[in-house]
């Protein structure tokens, strides 16, 4: 492995990262603005190859590198001009009680790495499609290469977004041969962004334990180190709708665009999450609906959520496929042809519970996640009766994706169940651990332990500070005075 | 500091329990501490071709001797017709798991079809069971073989 070459493009994925973080003004402290330059900048540095093809400069080590700096100077614009140090707020250290839940993260986020770097990407999916193409894009410097004078008529893989193939690229040039190590460079700054949310909002030792929830769900974790579309569109499918949500409750616009762009993200990694994001956009008009905004107004406010992913979904559709794939798209021909049988949607509902949820495989997929949700949803229903609107959000998204699922396999039939499906429903994990951080009853037993620990540190404040020598001088004066 | 001990020993215990659940138990030993996963284990075996064929397994070495065999013989714009899955089962072979053009060209970067390709007329070497259950590369000399052998595939459906 070339460590060097990693070195350099993390820097470069972090520094455009941080480039657009700061152009977008958006305001998070120190560790979740790096987790969010780093994510961020993942996706953009898959963008070089792209330019690179479509200005026809050739794919070499020496090109992409320029490339790849050019585009890293570009997007860091923003942190230089006008300049300013980069600010470093107070990072909170670990409590004692975090350490044990920490070796664990930090056990299966190495177990997750080894794996990205030492095994060869395996889903047929890829190796029939992005690691192909990004190998003989490496051989041959050109996307537009000799993989698309070979049999392709069993795969549909060419045509989905060049996201992975661009990453790829980079990564076999500048990395290792198998690439992959990309997915780390989403997976750790995504754990360690979700932990901070969690424990902005709940103490940290339960903030540990749905963490360790999270890690423990035996798909989502192995899609950390198995390459697909998956895991990144998930990862910004979150983002977008974190943004969206900080929007709602706090009116900053620079979250809004923030969220329009990482929206945008995902539909290009996936362009089907555009359906997901029109889901999505009923939440701010509803929203808007409540401040009395006027109609016109809120349809232009859910346009401009809907222009990002529109816009990727144009660059891939309509931009990607036509000039680099030299093969035809038969879109139309993926469609349902039997739309007016809405039988098929509620047929693909109860498939998503009695194959993904409520059944073996969906616990050998999700663990006990999804159930040990609904038993917490369930109290909180019951017994609490209480939501915070971030928790209403957090729910309203969840049902977006679950229902969302379901609509788009009945309009495109060759959404399957037990694959593209199951994978499409990665997006509720970090939704659901949203919820958790406002969950009436965890919050309520994190409000308990914050107490208890504020009242068992006092004891250590009253001897550093001043009260003590006074008490203990009024008491002397009191001896005195029965002297 | 006696709450954030009280408070360390629920997290230990927490992570006990947790992995003590009968399936996260299972999940931790079978995926996370199997030995033939373990970094020690896989940390001896770093050469890049041996890692790709305990991923792909028997099928990859096959490929790659096809491959082989196509630079030794000088074969000039080698075309491999892949039979289909079942034909194979049907003659014994159990341990070859036949993968799509696509795939043939990643694992080899030469070329494949199966009978029902646009580009099959052009096939030259056919993958043929023998009689031990193992198959054998056999070339194609003139259009009559490569007929027999389209009729003799399309009894059977490709996955």
């Amino acid at each position: 492995m070339n460590i060097i070459g990693l070195i350099c493009i993390l820097i470069a994925q972090f520094f455009s990262g941080a480039g657009i973080v700061r152009l977008f003004r958006i305001q998070l402290s120190t560790v979740p603005s790096w987790c969010l330059s780093m994510i961020t900048g993942v996706a953009l540095t898959s963008f070089v190859p792209c330019f690179m093809q479509l200005l026809g400069i050739p794919i070499t080590h020496t090109y992409t590198a320029i490339s790849i700096g050019l585009f890293t100077a570009l997007c860091s614009i923003p942190l230089i001009l006008p300049f300013r140090m980069p600010r470093l707020g107070t990072i909170v250290l670990p409590k004692m009680y975090e350490l044990p839940f920490i070796l664990v993260f930090l056990f299966l986020i190495v177990s997750s790495l080894w794996r990205c770097f030492y095994f060869p990407p395996t889903p047929r999916d890829v190796l029939a499609g992005a690691e192909l193409l990004a190998e003989f894009t490496v051989r041959e410097h050109t996307m537009v290469n000799s993989v698309y004078s070979i049999d392709l008529h069993t795969t549909n893989n060419q045509f989905k977004s060049p996201y992975l193939t661009s990453l790829q690229i980079i990564y076999k040039l500048y990395v290792c041969p198998f690439g992959q190590l990309w997915l780390g460079s989403l997976f750790v700054p995504l754990v360690i962004w979700l932990y901070n949310i969690l424990r902005d909002r709940i103490h940290s030792l339960l903030a540990c334990m749905v963490l360790l929830m999270y890690f423990a769900i035996p798909d989502a974790f192995a899609y950390t180190y198995i390459m697909l579309y998956d895991f990144s569109n998930m990862v910004f499918f979150f983002s977008g709708f974190y943004f969206l949500t900080q929007y709602i409750l706090h009116k900053r616009q620079p979250d809004f665009a923030f969220s329009v762009f990482l929206f945008g993200i995902a539909t290009y990694i996936r362009v089907e999450t555009l359906v997901l994001v029109a889901l999505v956009s009923l939440m701010p008009a509803f929203n808007y609906y409540k401040e009395k905004l006027p109609l016109p107004r809120i349809a232009l406010r859910t346009l401009l959520l809907m222009a990002g992913p529109v816009f990727f979904y144009i660059v891939c559709m309509h931009i990607f496929i036509p000039n680099f794939v030299p093969a035809k798209l038969d879109t139309a021909g993926q469609i349902n042809q039997n739309l007016t049988d809405v039988s098929a949607y509620f047929t693909r509902l109860s498939a998503i519970n009695d194959l993904l949820i409520f059944s073996e495989k969906g616990v050998l997929v999700f663990g006990y996640y999804m159930y040990f949700f609904m038993a917490i949803l369930t109290f909180d229903l019951i017994f609490i009766r209480k939501f915070t609107r971030e928790a209403r959000m957090a729910l309203f998204g969840i049902g977006v994706v679950y229902f969302g699922l379901a609509f788009l396999g009945y309009l495109l039939p060759l959404f399957d169940v037990l694959n593209t499906t199951k994978r499409g429903l990665f997006k509720v994990i970090p939704l659901i651990s949203l919820y958790y951080a406002n969950s009436g009853m965890i919050t309520r037993i994190s409000d308990y332990l914050k107490r208890k620990e504020l009242k068992a540190s006092e004891p250590d404040t009253q001897t550093t500070t001043a009260p003590r020598p006074v008490v203990a001088s009024a008491k002397q004066k009191e001896g005195k005075a029965k002297k | 500091m006696h709450f954030k001990i009280n408070l360390t020993l629920i997290a230990v215990l927490s992570i006990v329990l947790f992995f003590s659940i009968p399936f996260y138990n299972n999940w931790l030993n079978t995926n996370l501490l199997n030995p033939s996963l373990s970094f020690w284990t896989l940390y001896k075996q770093m050469d890049i071709e041996q890692r790709k064929i305990s991923r792909f397994g028997y099928s990859y070495v096959i490929y790659k001797e096809v491959a082989g065999v196509f630079a030794s013989a000088k074969i000039k714009n080698p075309v491999l017709l892949l039979p289909p899955d079942a034909f194979l089962k049907e003659r014994r072979v159990t341990n070859l798991a036949v993968v799509e053009p696509a795939i043939f060209y990643y694992f080899t970067g030469h070329k494949a079809v199966w009978y029902n390709s646009p580009g099959v007329a052009a096939a030259n070497c056919a993958l043929v069971p023998d009689n031990n259950g193992k198959v054998v590369l056999k070339r194609i000399t003139t259009p009559e073989d490569l007929n027999n052998m389209i009729t003799a595939y399309k009894k059977y459906k490709i996955d």
